[in-house]
């Protein structure tokens, strides 16, 4: 009798998941969910293992993301080692060939675009946890995630031809958005004049690229490594320094450091920053999240 | 013990060789997949007390080497060799060769070979990755110091339901049960285990895993072995803040040919804090009791195993860790004193080169 009931239920659960006919996406991160859903609109079912407040390094590979995977049409991943901790064995305990590396249904779009910080030389732990094939917060750039949408149209269209010109449709209006907001986005930052900027964790790499920002201290000692107290003190004299008027703390580190180097800083600004779709309540897309980010300047802009 | 050794010095060489190829086609490491990694385990124990059982010693409790690599597009394979300070040596000793896939089946994954048998919490793990130092009174009753491994098979299944539901089962060969340095004897019934896992996902911080175990075996002899247990780990993380508890408890019924069945029962549950990244503390209850031991007259013999083992450890990262525990254990049973055992253990861990993504 049991057993009649499991089978009933698997049945139910099978069946279901056939009658809505959408492509199963799950992203490693939020920013990559909201980009999915925009490209693949109406076809796709999009759900991503890390939310906005949690950082995509340190992931647990909770057995729930395996079940999930198990009936995924399409994974994807950031790569460049940002997943390293975790994806592989969520792929490998989701027992779903479709979608392990080198499958259609596997995509790391990292190397897709142009990497920045890729080290130069051998790298080893002694640097902390540097990513050997460079940085991986590509999403924070909005003219990558123009790019990342391109690739992800077409590896929608190589599962669902059917709707290729769609997808295709749906990533050009993305790059093309982004890319006119991206120019307005400029015009704001360069009128707030704050140009050197101290950060938690090489988070914001892309987007201080994108819009001349130099990232002039971090308040880990290495990648990866927390804060310690000689370092925070060489981050204070850098930041007195050089005029940094702007702390920008990701918000799922602690900002009590980057609280006690403002202390000793006159005239500097902490911000806990979202630094991905989701991380707080307001940031729903990745236009939200640009747009805030660049909010952050122009309400810490100098005087 | 003669040919023990040799036969110790043959895995070492093998693994050197295998670690000098390595290195020296390291440029072609990157095209295959091969990772290699080494954990090295040191662990002190010391006295507190007259009546203290810690040897007062500082030893490599082992050192383990591991390849791990896609061995084609359908299997990996695992190879892991471990020293351990037996006897005043160093010796090295297989424990782990398998070849594995998830790939083969959808829904399923194998391995066959030698590896820790899938039941339970702490079995699945190798001891450097335990969130403590020294093996818990059940398990080191129920499975050993280490954990139980043998040779055999095993299939896990990924049930297609909307929760997570995983039933493992396996048979090894069953000649031997737990650490041995011989052969062992046929089995009337070889080891065989079952597991179902399941996984609770309340919120986007927390995680509660829960299984389910069976493992039996009837040995040469005619003992038939059968343990029923319980194991379950809760994890929240929020920023550098986490929390963890994971415990398990374990029923074991030993019915030999003649005599009396032996049943013995046991737990433990261990709780710990992580204040950051860095720094964690934590607090292990073990239980441990006989429950069929009676005297002359049969009239059952209360007895029980209580210890309390807090515990705080320093990472400066995953790859190197630094505890420092302190071990009360105390046995009590009608008519006799109470044998009180305490000591300070210390343990050092590190890592080089590649090291796998862990379990839950």
């Amino acid at each position: 009798m049991i057993f009649n009931k499991l089978l009933f239920l698997v049945l139910i659960v099978s069946w279901a998941r056939v009658a809505t006919g959408k492509i199963t996406v799950l992203t490693t991160t939020s920013d990559l969910k909201s980009i999915t859903e925009e490209v693949g609109g109406t076809e796709v079912e999009v759900e991503s293992f890390c939310q906005g407040a949690q950082d995509p390094h340190f992931l647990e590979a909770k057995p729930s993301y395996m079940q999930k995977t198990n009936h995924a049409d399409l994974v994807i991943a950031i790569g460049l080692g940002l997943e390293v901790g975790w994806l592989s064995k969520v792929l490998s305990g989701g027992r779903n060939p479709n979608v392990m590396d080198g499958k259609n249904g596997y995509l790391e779009v990292g190397p897709l675009v142009q990497v920045l910080e890729v080290p130069k030389g051998p790298v080893s732990r002694a640097d902390g946890d540097v990513h050997p094939e460079g940085n991986p917060h590509v999403t924070l750039d909005p003219i990558r995630v123009g790019q990342i949408g391109e690739q992800i149209a077409i590896r929608l269209s190589t599962l669902d031809f059917s709707h290729a010109e769609k997808y295709k449709q749906n990533a050009a209006l993305l790059k093309a958005r982004l890319e006119n907001k991206t120019k307005s986005w400029q015009q704001r930052i360069d009128q707030t004049t704050l140009k050197k900027i101290v950060t938690h964790h090489k988070t914001l790499s892309y987007f201080f690229d994108r819009f001349g920002i130099q990232n002039v201290a971090i308040l880990e000692p290495f990648p990866g490594v927390p804060p310690t107290a000689p370092h925070v003190l060489s981050v204070i004299n850098t930041s007195a320094k050089e005029g940094v008027k702007l702390l920008l703390v990701e918000n799922y580190f602690d900002d009590s450091v980057a609280k006690r180097v403002a202390r000793d800083v006159p005239g500097v600004r902490v911000e806990s920053v979202p630094v991905s779709v989701g991380g707080t309540s307001e940031i729903k897309n990745v236009d939200d999240l640009f747009e805030n980010l660049v909010r952050k300047f122009e309400s810490g802009k100098s005087k | 013990m003669a040919q023990w050794m040799r036969r110790n010095q043959l895995f070492l060489g093998i693994t050197l060789w295998s670690l000098s190829q390595c290195s020296s086609l390291f440029a072609d490491v990157n095209g295959t997949g091969l990772s290699v990694s080494a954990a090295v385990d040191a662990v002190g124990a010391f006295k507190v007390g007259k009546d203290s059982k810690a040897k007062d010693t500082l030893e490599v409790r082992e050192a383990e080497l591991s390849l791990y690599a896609p061995i084609d597009h359908i299997f990996d394979g695992i190879l892991s060799l471990a020293a351990h300070r037996e006897s005043g040596m160093s010796l090295f000793e297989l424990h782990e060769a398998v070849i594995c896939s998830t790939k083969l089946i959808p829904g399923m994954s194998l391995r066959v070979g030698q590896y820790f048998l899938g039941v339970g919490r702490l079995n699945r793990f190798h001891r450097h990755d335990w969130p403590f130092i020294s093996a818990p009174k059940v398990f080191s009753e129920f499975f050993g110091e280490e954990g139980v491994l043998d040779t055999g098979g095993e299939i896990s299944y990924l049930v297609p339901t909307l929760f997570f539901l995983d039933i493992t089962a396996g048979v090894t060969n069953g000649w031997v049960y737990g650490h041995a340095h011989n052969e062992g004897k046929k089995p009337k019934t070889p080891t065989h285990y079952l597991r179902m896992g399941t996984f609770l996902d309340p919120s986007d911080d927390l995680g509660l895993a829960l299984g389910g175990n069976y493992l039996g075996r009837i040995s040469s002899d005619g003992t038939k072995t059968q343990l029923f247990g319980l194991d379950g780990v809760a994890k929240w993380n929020r920023k550098s803040m986490s929390l963890l508890v994971q415990g398990e408890t374990w029923l074991r019924q030993l019915e030999p040919e003649a005599g009396d069945e032996d049943v013995s029962l046991g737990s433990y549950l261990y709780q710990q804090v992580g204040f950051s990244k860095n720094f964690y503390a934590g607090f292990r209850l073990d239980y441990f009791t006989v429950s069929s031991l009676k005297d002359a007259t049969g009239k059952k013999i209360h007895n029980a195993e209580y210890a309390v083992v807090p515990t705080v450890t320093y990472k400066t990262s995953e790859f190197a860790t630094f505890r420092l525990a302190y071990s009360n254990s105390i046995n009590t049973q009608e008519y006799q004193t109470d044998k009180i055992n305490q000591s300070v253990q210390l343990q050092s861990i590190f890592i080089l080169g590649a090291h796998p993504t862990h379990d839950f």
